[in-house]
């Protein structure tokens, strides 16, 4: 249990250090605030292109549409630079022969893995409610409709905790196969993103973590239940075979 | 509510965005200026934090530095 609590402070101020929560920050609230508002500009910005009459109909947004959109764009681009932060985790401490000294002091490395993926998935946690609840603020400040209660964020909340789980226990276990961070960081998001294509087919789509994702549309968790169980399965086989590969890669 | 904003008004909503844009910007290119770099030479960083909104200092963060 020290080395658990010894890395997940060692983890928290390498945060600081190498600005990691900068860069989650920037990937996950930056959108929440620039999506509602860029949608909001959208019909003044084709204005001149397109009849007046026909963009009402073309750009009638509703709060819940700046939130599906927020969402979609966290997918596309907020995993990218969550993948990029967790990437170097394993390697880095590997190959830059850091983990040599802990190591001779009796450290355990299954610990060093919980204590990274709970590192990464508090503050990708943390900065998902922050994103979502300014999402919320905006998008019912700027758009007229149905507005978007707090009961209608849990379950997307719940829904993508869950997605990006995931997506850090995946880029954990990659981190373990590959010498450099962006080798990590480019095999995982190929995964990553390879999830939505596996959900375009409509058999395969509940087998799917991307799921949980399109999930988020429904504002509910009536659908979830396969896709939920296998995505947290295949975050704990991943994060099994991670302690695994680090218990078992060699330490000069 | 916002129905009947102009575009000089709309657009006030997007500069808390537009200075954190420079300032993160700025950061990083300070940051390049005192920091070993890999992958690319200094110059293409620069470029890169100047012309990728957000997603250029960001990528210079987390891939560009050399970690001591």
């Amino acid at each position: 249990m020290m080395t658990f609590k010894a890395f997940l402070r060692k983890e928290f101020l390498e945060g600081i250090r190498q600005y990691k929560y900068i860069a989650l920050s920037t990937g996950i609230i930056l959108f929440s605030i620039l999506d509602p508002v860029m949608l909001k500009l959208l019909p003044s910005f084709v204005a001149n292109k397109i009849p007046a009459s026909v963009i009402h109909q073309l750009f009638e947004f509703k709060p819940k549409d700046a939130l599906a959109n927020y969402i979609k764009d966290l997918f596309q681009i907020g995993t990218l630079f969550i993948i990029f932060t967790a990437a170097g985790s394993i390697n880095e401490e590997v190959y830059s022969q850091k983990i040599v000294f802990p190591l001779t002091k009796g450290a355990s490395k299954s610990q060093i893995v919980m204590a990274k993926f709970l590192y990464f998935s508090t503050a990708v946690c943390l900065f998902l409610i922050a994103g979502l609840l300014f999402d919320q603020y905006y998008a019912n400040l700027l758009f007229e409709g149905q507005k978007i209660a707090l009961s209608d964020i849990v379950p997307v909340y719940f829904l993508l905790c869950i997605f990006y789980l995931f997506v850090i226990s995946l880029t954990l276990l990659l981190s373990s196969f590959t010498k450099k961070n962006i080798s990590a960081g480019i095999l995982a998001s190929a995964v990553a993103y390879s999830t939505a294509l596996l959900s375009q087919f409509e058999k395969l789509k509940k087998f799917s973590p991307y799921n949980l994702i399109l999930l988020t549309n429904d504002f509910g968790l009536q659908d979830a239940k396969t896709t939920l169980v296998i995505t947290i399965m295949l975050t704990l086989l991943f994060l099994v075979t991670t302690a695994f590969r680090f218990n078992n890669l060699e330490i000069n | 509510m916002l129905g009947n904003m102009n575009m000089e008004e709309m657009l006030k909503l997007l500069v808390p965005v537009i200075v954190l844009q420079f300032a993160l910007m700025i950061f990083c290119l300070v940051k390049l200026k005192n920091d070993k770099v890999k992958y690319l030479p200094k110059w293409s960083w620069a470029l890169i934090i100047i012309i990728f909104n957000f997603i250029g200092p960001i990528l210079y963060l987390l891939i560009g530095r050399e970690r001591d």
